[in-house]
């Protein structure tokens, strides 16, 4: 196979730099070893930052953020919502970081709105009465996986291509040009692809992609979990007004909040799991801000890994800088490959921007970026992403007839099957996890108990499964749901588990 | 019902207070059971399992479970079966079964074996006793008999293609054809519970019969989910099987269960004709010692409370979903009493990083600590008190999901608490 560029990784970072080149009219082939997001992209606080955050410790990071999301705002609406956020103080913080805060973020040209005590707790009863200051700022929620979604399928529409579960195994080497690079997918199947320029987006993963060409790409492992309520706590998002620390946002995501995050630095990239001690943290360190917290019912935890890159190596990573690096490989022999890390949700569309930018130099491509202009289509087949859509169509629609796959999601089996149609086209493979990321399944308060099963059979009434193989998908994917839930079971979500371990374990003996 | 005062008062309506209510009746005892909501047997499935899995480090599926028994009482003196012992348990077995073929429900089994049926999932499950009408299948699976497995059109949590293909290996003989429903159904939801009711009507069954006849071939014996009618369901299986000329057997399904509400209406409706009180929709708020005499309980829904006094108590309210345990950030705590629970010393040690570790997760083995009358140990680690008792799976040192032991344990141990009753106050 051949393409102009090879990108490697689709997050968020890669979908956007291949839409990005797709704009220009540069053929690009995307491979992932999972799937859309299967890092940092699919496990942060959804959080589109006004850049208010970042005023303190991190100016790029404040200024990057305050345009982009300003952009993306009128660019990619149907993946955002426009909640607003809310910089809160209680009772015990630092009064010299409060004070300072509207100066700062004046500073960067970031729009902030003192609110009294009194306005704050109308706008968001669910704050704690220990409240001492709020302000008001341009923050937002933005659905990551839709993000992802609709870049790719965008790209797409201009040529690009997206190969998922596809793993880069080594690079082919001709004096310094990377002319190959050799590749394994999950069935098996071995291909190689011939690129005239490589990019590495991998995230966290970038320091072992860049390995395969003999090239030390320093990474900073910083693990951050989160947490995921059963029902939405507040309307906007929700930040400590106190330097960046544990447990300080509460940001919506449709119908429920997200609680994050933690940072702790790790020694690799994976296996990156939550525990108990981060969500006890997490529980604690929130619930001062917005005290339901505490005796929230939560359907998951989950962990992405920050990478981060820095000169100087700190405990926690949080002094760290969340800017980007678009890392030219030319200058250590290697001339056609470029790895794009760090950043933030936030920002990816700079980052692909000002790869796509170094990319088109080297290709001689003269067409200039577009994304910064060109509204993110929106296409139908993503909308299942978004939380509460697929309820809100029902009571809509009110059709008697039309049965749900998931009933905690209400995802109807017609988009379930559009889904599958989908991904067969797409020569995917077939995984309850790759139909979950793209309609909600099993992200609800069963997590999977009910709706995982039922999918199998959905897939062998479709004819899609054949002997065991349902079995296997099944065990997968309850043990991928496993350690989002082991560290949240307790009140009833415990009782949820014991019902699906009843089911799973003691009547069908998945266990044995 | 204020001044009545009773021998014995069971609280739980699943299968562990089920039991301990109808043994309690079978020896004349005034008793009055107490349930919480109409749902808990909704989640049985209709299987006895006794033990079909033991150690689990291996894990060793029993083909003689009363072996398996044995085993276990010598390897876990502290699990519930151990108190109970091996006669007691099989007495148990052989006057709950006999209660429930007085009730409409006949059970069979292979003798001192266990039984291998095919579940929903096409897996393979291992247990002791099995519906009549589910027998069939049984030995189906056995001989590897040619058989229809049929399903139908929009029934979400029921695929006969997924068992058909799942089992291929284990059963090779298996057809799977999805039928309409012979009756127009009006609910999604449920839609078991709908058919069972539907198949009641002797007209439905013509009209299945008449479908599934032509799709027999070379089928021996036509499997389908467990729908064969709430009452009367062994009249509806021998009716159908009559007009096909084929037995007929159910497969276990995920809740709601039509076995399961079968076991419920037919127990109900044995225990109040042995005299039993049925006490529904309330919820046992506190469990009061009032001295030597008299236990007495509060119970409640909404604003309504009321006291009512018994000489002995069986607490069988089950764990987390059943609500006799309930779980917060810091630990595990019994519902009603706040009696002591046995568990694992901090959160992280409750699952282990597997979900389908065999071992199962430690606080599977949390629960109520008792004395070999079964009754919770108290703070002092001495019995609470005198006449209160626990069964089922609100014990400690038993994991019955992954034993495979559930009804098993929820029927030996009523058989124990209530006869520890007697015993104390005869």
């Amino acid at each position: 196979m051949e393409t102009e560029v090879l990108i490697i990784g689709a997050g968020v970072t890669g979908a956007g730099l291949a839409r990005d080149l797709a704009l220009r009219g540069v053929h690009c082939v995307i491979v992932e070893a999972k799937d859309i997001n299967a890092g940092a992209s699919g496990a942060n606080n959804g959080l589109l930052h006004s850049g208010a955050r970042y005023v303190s410790n991190d100016p790029v990071s404040a200024n990057e953020c305050r345009d982009e999301s300003r952009l993306l705002k009128t660019l990619a609406p149907a993946c955002i919502e426009d909640t607003g956020g809310l910089f809160v103080a209680v009772a015990g913080d630092d009064e010299a970081y409060i004070a300072d805060f509207p100066q700062l973020c004046a500073q960067h040209g970031i729009p902030v709105k003192k609110l009294q005590r009194q306005e704050a707790l109308e706008l968001e009863p669910a704050l704690a009465g220990t409240l001492i200051a709020a302000y008001l700022v341009e923050d937002a929620a933005i659905n990551p996986f839709r993000l992802s979604l609709e870049n790719i399928t965008q790209a797409e529409a201009h040529g690009a291509r997206l190969m998922t579960h596809t793993e880069v195994v080594s690079f082919e080497r001709k004096g310094s040009c990377i002319q190959a690079a050799h590749l394994r997918q999950k069935s098996g199947r071995e291909i190689i692809i011939e690129a005239q320029q490589v990019v590495n987006a991998t995230g966290p993963w970038a320091g072992t992609v860049t390995s395969l060409a003999g090239l030390l790409v320093p990474i900073i492992y910083s693990k951050g979990t989160l947490l995921v309520t059963q029902t939405r706590v507040t309307s906007s998002v929700i930040n400590r007004l106190r330097p960046p620390s544990d447990g300080d946002i509460v940001s919506p995501g449709g119908t429920v909040s997200l609680v994050g995050t933690t940072s702790v630095g790790l020694d690799a990239p994976s296996p990156c799991r939550p525990t108990v001690a981060e969500v006890d943290l997490l529980v604690t360190e929130a619930a001062a801000m917005v005290p339901a917290l505490a005796d929230m019912r939560y359907v998951r935890a989950f962990a992405g890994v920050r990478p981060l890159l820095a000169a100087e190596q700190t405990a926690d990573g949080r002094a760290l800088s969340r800017g980007f690096v678009v890392w030219d490989h030319e200058e250590e022999g290697v001339s056609n490959f470029i790895t794009v890390t760090g950043g933030k949700l936030t920002t990816f569309r700079l980052m692909a921007e000002k790869t796509a930018d170094l990319v088109c130099s080297r290709l001689g491509v003269k067409s200039p970026c577009r994304t910064r202009t060109v509204p993110l289509v929106s296409s139908k087949i993503n909308q299942w992403t978004e939380a509460g859509l697929a309820a809100r169509l029902w009571l809509k629609q009110q059709n008697p007839k039309e049965p749900f796959l998931c009933e905690c999601e209400m995802v109807p089996k017609t988009a379930v099957d559009r889904i599958i149609d989908e991904l067969i086209t797409k020569e995917e493979p077939l995984s309850l996890s790759a139909i979950g990321l793209r309609t909600r399944v099993g992200r609800g308060s069963c997590q999977g108990a009910f709706c995982g099963f039922r999918m199998i059979a959905h897939l062998y009434q479709r004819g899609e499964l054949e002997s065991g193989q349902g079995l296997s998908l099944l065990r997968q994917f309850l043990e991928r749901r496993w350690h989002g839930l082991r560290p949240i079971l307790w009140g009833p979500q415990l009782a949820q588990e014991e019902l699906q371990e009843a089911l799973h374990c003691g009547l069908f003996g998945l266990d044995l | 019902m204020n001044d009545t005062k009773f021998d014995l008062i069971v609280v739980g309506a699943g299968m562990a207070g089920m039991a301990a209510t109808a043994f309690a009746v079978g020896r004349g005892l005034k008793t009055l059971q107490i349930g919480a909501t109409p749902g808990e047997m909704y989640f049985a499935s209709g299987l006895l399992d006794l033990l079909g899995v033991h150690p689990l480090k291996r894990p060793n599926r029993l083909d003689n479970p009363w072996a398996g028994i044995g085993a276990l009482i010598q390897d876990s003196p502290k699990h519930p079966y151990a108190r109970v012992g091996l006669e007691n348990i099989r007495y148990s077995w052989e006057v709950f079964v006999a209660i429930l073929n007085k009730a409409g429900l006949r059970y069979c089994s292979w003798p001192e074996q266990n039984a291998v049926l095919a579940t929903c999932a096409g897996t393979p499950k291992i247990t002791y006793k099995v519906p009549a009408s589910m027998w069939p299948g049984v030995i189906g699976l056995k001989n590897k008999s040619p058989a229809l497995i049929i399903d139908f059109e929009g029934m979400k949590d029921f695929s006969a293609v997924q068992m058909v293909g799942t089992l291929s290996s284990h059963w090779p003989g298996l057809r799977a054809q999805r039928l309409e429903f012979p009756y127009p159904l009006k609910e999604l939801d449920c839609q078991n519970i709908f058919m069972a009711e539907a198949l009641g009507s002797p007209q439905v069954r013509s009209d299945l019969a008449a479908t599934i006849i032509p799709l027999l071939e070379d089928a021996e014996l036509v499997g389908m989910p467990a729908i064969l009618g709430v009452r009367k369901s062994a009249d509806i299986a021998a009716d159908l099987e009559r007009q096909i000329g084929a037995p007929v057997f159910e497969i276990p399904t995920m809740p709601p269960s039509v076995p399961g509400l079968r076991l419920k209406e037919a127990l109900e409706r044995e225990l109040l004709r042995k005299g039993a009180l049925l006490l529904r929709g309330r919820r046992a708020l506190a469990i009061n010692s009032t001295g030597r005499k008299w236990v007495s309980v509060v119970v409640g829904a909404g604003q309504s409370q009321e006291t009512l006094k018994a000489k002995g108590v069986v607490l069988a309210t089950g764990r987390f979903l059943g609500g006799g345990l309930a779980a917060s950030r810091s630990g595990i705590h019994e519902t009603i009493m706040n009696l002591p629970v046995h568990q694992p010393q901090t959160r992280r040690d409750w699952h282990r990083p597997s979900f389908l570790d065999p071992r199962g997760h430690p606080i599977n083995r949390a629960g109520l600590e008792v004395d070999d009358l079964l009754r919770p140990l108290g703070s002092s680690g001495r019995c609470y008190d005198e006449n209160l008792f626990a069964a089922g799976s609100l014990l400690a040192h038993q994991d019955w999901k992954r034993t495979k032991c559930g009804a098993g344990l929820a029927i030996a141990t009523a058989y124990g608490a209530v006869r520890s009753f007697i015993e104390l106050n005869s």
